[in-house]
């Protein structure tokens, strides 16, 4: 009789268990690569996973740490992860290059990119780069947006000594060896603030250089095959962003929580200042990652006309507003 | 006679080895639809590679110069410190575990450093392209130093040799097989090392071109610049075995003792 009592409890664990673990296959397990290294840039990503969007919409996401946003493109157009967080402009190249990347949500509505300099050096206007050090990272298309920039605003970069300075910028202006740098205003730029020394920029999207920036991107076959899933996804992932806008405390802790190893000082001024690009006249109307066809349109003529790209594709297929709904 | 037809069957095998290689990564391509942007064709490859001839072999030269002045420093300062690891214990033992260091440190972790530096340009390239290089030169041109028979010695000195002409006329010739062997080494390695400054500090070379392709997504571009890098690299390689052949033409054991590089 006891032992029957064993058995029979015995066979609602393992009954309770096959459950659990079946309610556990059911969610979807997707990987989500980012841009760079892990930073407060991607504070909301994590305030989505820490305080459970994700796992409301029945997904397991992995996070993981990009190295550029060429890369991520690639990895994302080859399938090798499901989700990727990248700029716009080369999600736009990839396409054109025959890799179906689609944007779901342009959360960074403003390119970062901009001409750094310290505060007691300060530039008013390009002109004042006359006959100064600038940092440039010539292995990046930040360079490629200097130069468009450089054209809209009829500078003569002969006048200016551009001295390379690839994953430098930062370290260079501390040294003296440079007196400005071409750079994501919220990396180097803030970099410096943070180690002390007050910063100033002029955003090249300031300058008549329209790009739209870090988006939300998947493979156009995951579209087809599973909208549900990129719906429930981009849902989760927006919702992060819009919380993150109204409680920027609490998505700093958040961060600061799961990456403990990350700058306090840096991170607490990096955020607010990501923050700040997600809004545009198109978001404050339609919500956080909403794009326009117009700005599309706009930024691949500013890669045309950069030479990277070589003919038009057609922006709709590259990005969808459909997701935000 | 025989001899001949037998290297010719070698060299027709080495083709066939590089043929093969083309054509299974041309099938792959194929069979598994890779992208041309993920991974291109070796076809496409080598089309890109004359089409676009001008403005790589304009890259080509900076690449080459570097890797040069970059072998060309590990060569000497790693001769000059085997010398006194050779004939010094006392050096020997205070300067081995501070090379063997310096040789596990990962340079490629520091380049970014190198930039700020040495700045931009040739230098960041040499210094890197040397350091990676040196280690060979120095370890197997002491153990060269080494190897030498030691009554050999003792016999030059009976006759009244002074220490320089031991070293010219016994030691060095002695030591030259393996200095020949590391010269090889270190010409592939200069080549890496130059390449990798070129990624980080410069705005001319194959390494930049290589660099430069990847971040505009012209995979192409990308591959044709790593071939062209090869060709040099085995260029090279073929320069050092060459000279190799040349000095060493006296001793008939050179064949025999190195494994065959042409």
């Amino acid at each position: 009789m006891r032992m029957k009592g064993v058995l029979v409890a015995f066979l609602a664990v393992t009954l309770a268990v096959t459950v659990m673990a079946g309610g556990a296959r059911a969610a979807d397990s997707v990987t989500l690569r980012l841009d760079w290294v892990i930073g407060s840039e991607h504070a909301p990503i994590y305030l989505a996973l820490e305080k459970g969007f994700f796992r409301e919409e029945g997904i397991d996401v992995r996070i993981l740490a990009g190295e550029g946003s060429t890369v991520t493109v690639k990895l994302v157009g080859n399938k090798s992860n499901d989700f990727g967080y990248a700029t716009a402009d080369q999600a736009l190249m990839a396409y054109a290059k025959g890799l179906p990347v689609v944007a779901t949500a342009v959360v960074l509505q403003k390119s970062p990119s901009a001409i750094i300099f310290p505060k007691a050096r300060p530039l008013t206007r390009l002109e004042d780069l006359y006959g100064k050090r600038l940092g440039t990272q010539i292995k990046s298309v930040v360079d490629k947006q200097w130069e468009a920039v450089a054209r809209i605003q009829k500078i003569d970069r002969k006048r200016i000594k551009e001295i390379p300075s690839d994953r430098a910028i930062a370290a260079s202006i501390a040294n003296g060896n440079i007196d400005a740098g071409v750079a994501f205003f919220f990396n180097d730029g803030l970099q410096l603030e943070a180690k002390g020394m007050p910063m100033s920029w002029m955003l090249f999207s300031d300058l008549g250089l329209p790009m739209y920036s870090t988006s939300l991107l998947t493979h156009e076959d995951t579209i087809k095959e599973k909208p549900d899933l990129v719906r429930r996804f981009t849902r989760a992932f927006v919702k992060g962003w819009t919380y993150s806008k109204a409680h920027p405390e609490e998505a700093l802790s958040l961060f600061l929580k799961a990456n403990p190893n990350a700058d306090p000082t840096y991170s607490r001024l990096k955020l607010p200042a990501v923050l700040s690009l997600t809004e545009t006249p198109d978001t404050r109307q339609h919500g956080i990652g909403y794009s326009t066809r117009a700005g599309w349109e706009g930024m691949q003529k500013a890669l045309l006309d950069m030479q990277l790209m070589d003919s038009p594709v057609d922006v709709s297929k590259v990005f969808t507003n459909e997701y935000l709904k | 006679m025989r001899t001949s037809a037998r290297r010719l069957g070698g060299i027709l095998g080495q083709i066939l080895v590089f043929v093969s290689f083309f054509a299974a990564w041309e099938l792959a391509v194929h069979v598994f639809g890779f992208k041309e942007v993920i991974l291109p064709t070796p076809s496409a490859t080598f089309v890109t590679m004359w089409a676009q001839r001008a403005y790589l072999l304009e890259h080509t030269w900076p690449t080459v110069i570097a890797i040069l002045v970059g072998f060309g420093v590990a060569a000497v300062g790693g001769f000059v410190i085997a010398v006194g690891i050779a004939y010094s214990r006392w050096i020997n033992e205070i300067t081995y575990p501070f090379l063997v260091t310096a040789q596990v440190v990962p340079k490629i972790a520091l380049a970014p450093l190198f930039l700020i530096w040495f700045g931009v340009g040739l230098l960041p390239k040499v210094v890197i392209a040397a350091l990676i290089a040196f280690f060979p030169i120095v370890i197997n041109t002491a153990r060269g130093l080494n190897s030498v028979e030691p009554e050999l010695v003792q016999f030059m000195r009976s006759l009244g040799a002074s220490w320089w002409e031991i070293f010219f006329k016994i030691s060095l010739p002695w030591a030259l097989p393996y200095i020949f062997a590391a010269a090889k080494i270190s010409m592939t390695l200069a080549v890496v090392g130059a390449v990798v400054g070129e990624f980080i500090a410069s705005d001319v070379g194959l390494g930049y071109v290589v660099n430069y392709a990847n971040i505009t997504l012209e995979t192409r571009v990308m591959f044709a610049g790593l071939l062209l890098l090869s060709l040099v690299g085995i260029a090279l390689f073929l320069l050092v075995a060459l000279v190799e052949r040349y000095v060493l033409s006296w001793q008939p054991s050179v064949e025999a003792a190195t494994p065959e590089t042409m």
